[in-house]
């Protein structure tokens, strides 16, 4: 395998790269900003001197009022406030730091963090000169602060505009909080950036957090005692500049918090942060593919493969666009922009006690993800529970499937279909073991996305994998006609019943004749011989039809030597894409049959 | 020609994890060996306080595949006052390598104060390279992954093998310092071991992989002994 042109550059490396692209294209807050929307927030409108106070608006305004919805000065706040432990945020920030509300019986600490955020206005307003924030500092020191001081709750957001202004939307105001992050966050002495490498001051502590799955982490965080080295603390531990680190968690904040680049591939059932996985993904550059005058985000249909976990139902729309485009070349909509040298990022990330876990990390280039996706989609296509169409599943319904929090499955599905590595067959064992549940194998919505794994590792790269989508009765494996006999019989004990069945054999037999299939069909089949077959003669239930499949699957096995005794799991799974795709047929059948009884019982419209 | 002092390690483990410090809690590897892990595998062989080694080149004879671990570890360091593993577990994740095969070129030179050719040293490293002999078992990154070790045995890396690593950890100056003393260390020189005040700094270099080897820039040497040994730094071989 050649690995030419590969990169394997670090994650916050990518990310700074990416904060450029996201800046370029006006989607990143100014550096030391965040996006904000408060439970509840005031606004503190300061006109000719006069005071207007709005609000409260709270989260359940809608969009388009928005007065909640704001880019606001932020940095990463923890501890108890004290003299030495004091962070206010410039312009926006609660009303203990803003008005000085004191919580009750807390006067003392509402006075201290009052004074810190006069003190950064002021520092503020000297170095930059703005107006609108000396009129802020004005109101805040006279005695019209009371009037608004009673009306709000100490933890209640204000923010202030003059004569409709906003102050923090200020180049000049934007520009300070940046240099006075830059200065505060620093530690003292210079050292190399891992990041780019250069000499500069190094970052003591990360600007501020990132949120995944509802938890909030530092992208590095040193926070027990045990993790820190030579005697450093915090970042100085992993030597950042104020630069890189700042765009690194503004790049990363921004992908998490936008739909366009991020999925959920996991949630598991407790609040346990390593039980779930958040995918974020970006290219390079944005491109916009063309194909028959339809334009194509490439990084959605790229981002398809990670698509929604809910919708069982179909494909998400990105993903049949994605397969149906794979076949075709891909040109962007920039002529002069190559496709396939784009590179694309992506990583798997979980957070751990507010620390952020990257369970993955890969990066490669558009034209090879075009080829190994066209593997990994080619691999597990098959056709649905009822025999009608063929389909594709997103990795997370394919994880969400298994059960598995291993996140070496998600691990080995990400890198089958984005860097063309064949998948494990430990993946297998995973889901040989799902599939022995009677639940699992009663439920349709199920076993389709468990079949199309089992198809995927046992075909992929393969010619099977077209052969393989629907039913192939050339196909002479013994543990595949295993597979399709005891679909047979179960087929043979529904027609006996007329399918009135709460369990079938395959519930309860599944797993043992998928283990052994020659001692334990051997008893099936005698027993469909004394009971099932002579009633669905009797009764003329399609005796002819299912003697007919015996008839072909036992030629087949005789000619391979007869039934298995034992199945390896690879065997194992071979067994069950033929009972799979023999049920499927049997169950398209009866649906035909029933449309054919429906259409002829319906009068004939006019 | 190859240098005086030219050494070839073969070194290969199961496991890997070569730890980016950004990362370093919840652990996540470089996808190769640095210079940094590789000195202390050699080190770990053979090692007097009267020479030191120069890391030249790494060849790539297995990349390994990468796998997540999950580990049950302790937040505390381990003191004079005993404490109950139960009451400090942390979970940790590890996203590490597994199957790794490199081979170490490496220079080893004479410190300053040195007395002896460095053929003798050189002739020991190598005895202890044929017998298997090591002070303490190497290690690739960690100590749980234990590297085995040989001579290259005509192995070469994979000529395909081209990629960007990115920025990488080089090695960690242990500089002396009265104004920073935030950590205590063992300085060697002509008056044996002695104990110092300083701090550490990590180096980094752009690293890349050309036709499977990872060439180490001679120079960062330089900036290493400068920061350690001062402006007038060297070595005598």
């Amino acid at each position: 395998m050649s690995f030419t042109g590969w990169r394997m550059v670090q994650m916050l490396s990518a990310l700074v790269e990416a904060a450029q692209r996201f800046r370029r294209e006006g989607e990143l807050p100014p550096r030391g900003y965040k996006p904000k929307a408060p439970k509840r927030i005031w606004i503190v409108n300061l006109e000719e001197g006069s005071v207007f106070l709005e609000g409260p608006y709270t989260q359940k305004e809608p969009d388009t009022l928005a007065p909640h919805r704001l880019l606001a000065p932020d940095r990463q706040r923890s501890g108890t406030p004290s003299e030495t432990n004091l962070k206010p945020y410039l312009l926006v920030d609660d009303a203990r730091y803003s008005l000085g509300k004191a919580e009750p019986g807390k006067e003392e600490e509402a006075r201290l963090l009052h004074r810190g955020f006069v003190a950064l206005l002021e520092s503020a307003y000297k170095r930059t000169q703005v107006p609108e924030l000396k009129a802020i500092i004005d109101f805040l020191k006279s005695n019209k602060v009371e009037e608004v001081r009673t009306q709000v709750g100490p933890k209640d957001i204000i923010r202030f505009l003059v004569d409709g202004e906003d102050p923090a939307e200020s180049p000049a105001v934007q520009a300070f909080w940046a240099e006075y992050l830059a200065t505060e966050l620093v530690a003292g002495h210079r050292a190399h950036c891992g990041i780019c490498g250069a000499e500069a001051h190094v970052l003591r502590i990360f600007p501020r957090e990132v949120v995944v799955l509802g938890q909030k982490c530092q992208i590095t965080s040193f926070n027990s005692e045990a993790f820190a080295s030579y005697g450093k603390a915090q970042t100085e531990n992993a030597p950042t500049c104020f630069a890189c680190g700042s765009d690194a968690v503004d790049a990363l904040d921004y992908l998490i918090r936008s739909e366009r680049h991020h999925r959920t591939l996991l949630v598991g059932g407790g609040a346990r942060g390593l039980e779930n996985q958040l995918a974020v993904f970006w290219l390079q550059e944005k491109v916009e593919l063309i194909h028959e005058d339809r334009v194509y985000d490439l990084e959605a249909l790229l981002g398809a493969v990670l698509g929604d976990v809910d919708r069982t139902s179909g494909p998400p729309a990105e993903l049949s666009q994605l397969d149906a485009l794979l076949g075709v070349p891909w040109n962007a909509r920039a002529s002069a922009l190559n496709v396939d040298e784009s590179r694309f990022y992506l990583a798997v990330l979980s957070t751990n006690k507010a620390r952020l876990v990257v369970r993955d990390w890969l990066e490669t280039s558009v034209g090879r993800i075009r080829d190994n996706l066209r593997l990994f989609l080619a691999a597990q296509r098959i056709v649905d529970p009822y025999g009608q169409t063929r389909r594709v599943f997103p990795i997370p319904v394919l994880l969400a499937v298994l059960k598995a929090g291993d996140p070496n499955v998600t691990h080995d599905l990400l890198r089958a279909a984005y860097l063309g590595l064949r998948p494990r067959e430990g993946l297998l064992e995973v889901a040989l073991q799902r599939i022995r549940n009677p639940k699992v194998l009663r439920n349709p919505q199920m076993l389709h996305p468990l079949l199309a794994l089992i198809k995927l590792v046992l075909t992929y790269g393969g010619e099977e994998a077209i052969s393989m989508e629907v039913l192939d009765i050339t196909r002479d494996r013994a543990a595949y006609l295993s597979g399709r006999l005891l679909a047979v019989l179960e087929e043979a004990q529904r027609r006996a019943s007329g399918g009135n069945l709460n369990s079938t054999l395959t519930d309860r037999f599944y797993a043992a004749v998928a283990a052994a299939p020659a001692a334990n069909l051997a008893i099936l089949l005698a027993r469909a011989k004394v009971s099932h077959l002579p009633k669905i003669r009797r009764e003329g239930r399609g005796y002819k039809e299912i003697e007919g499949i015996l008839e072909e699957i036992f030629t087949r096995l005789e000619a391979r030597e007869g039934l298995p005794a034992i199945l390896n799991p690879r065997d194992q799974a071979e067994f069950a894409l033929g009972y799979y795709h023999q049920r499927a047929q049997f169950r398209q059948e009866a649906r035909e049959v029933s449309d054919k009884h429906h259409g002829e019982s319906m009068p004939e419209r006019r | 020609m190859q240098a005086a002092g030219a050494i070839r390690v073969k070194v290969w483990g199961d496991y890997a994890c070569f730890t980016r410090p950004e990362f370093k809690v919840e652990r996540v590897s470089y996808p190769v060996i640095t210079p940094s892990a590789a000195r202390g595998i050699l080190e770990a062989i053979f090692w007097k306080p009267e020479i030191r080694y120069e890391i030249t080149a790494i060849g790539v004879l297995q990349l390994g595949t990468q796998m997540v671990i999950l580990r049950n570890e302790v937040d505390r360091r381990q003191a004079n006052a005993p404490f109950f593993v139960e009451d400090a577990r942390q979970q940790r994740s590890s996203l590490i390598l597994k199957d790794v095969a490199y081979l170490i070129l490496a220079e080893m030179k004479l410190r300053a104060h040195a007395t002896d050719p460095i053929a003798k040293y050189l002739d020991q490293f190598n005895r202890r390279v044929e017998r298997g002999q090591c002070y303490h078992r190497p290690y690739l990154g960690t100590r749980e992954f234990a590297a085995f070790f040989s001579g290259d045995g005509g192995e070469a890396p994979n000529p395909l093998l081209n990629l960007d690593l990115g920025i990488m950890l080089f090695d960690i100056a242990f500089v002396e310092s009265k104004e920073r003393t935030e950590l205590e260390f063992v300085r060697h020189g002509p008056g044996g071991a002695r104990r110092t005040r300083g701090y550490a700094q990590a180096l980094f270099f752009r690293a890349q992989l050309e036709q499977g080897w990872l060439r180490v820039p001679p120079e960062k040497y330089h900036e290493l002994y400068r920061l350690e040994d001062g402006p007038n730094a060297q070595c005598s071989s």
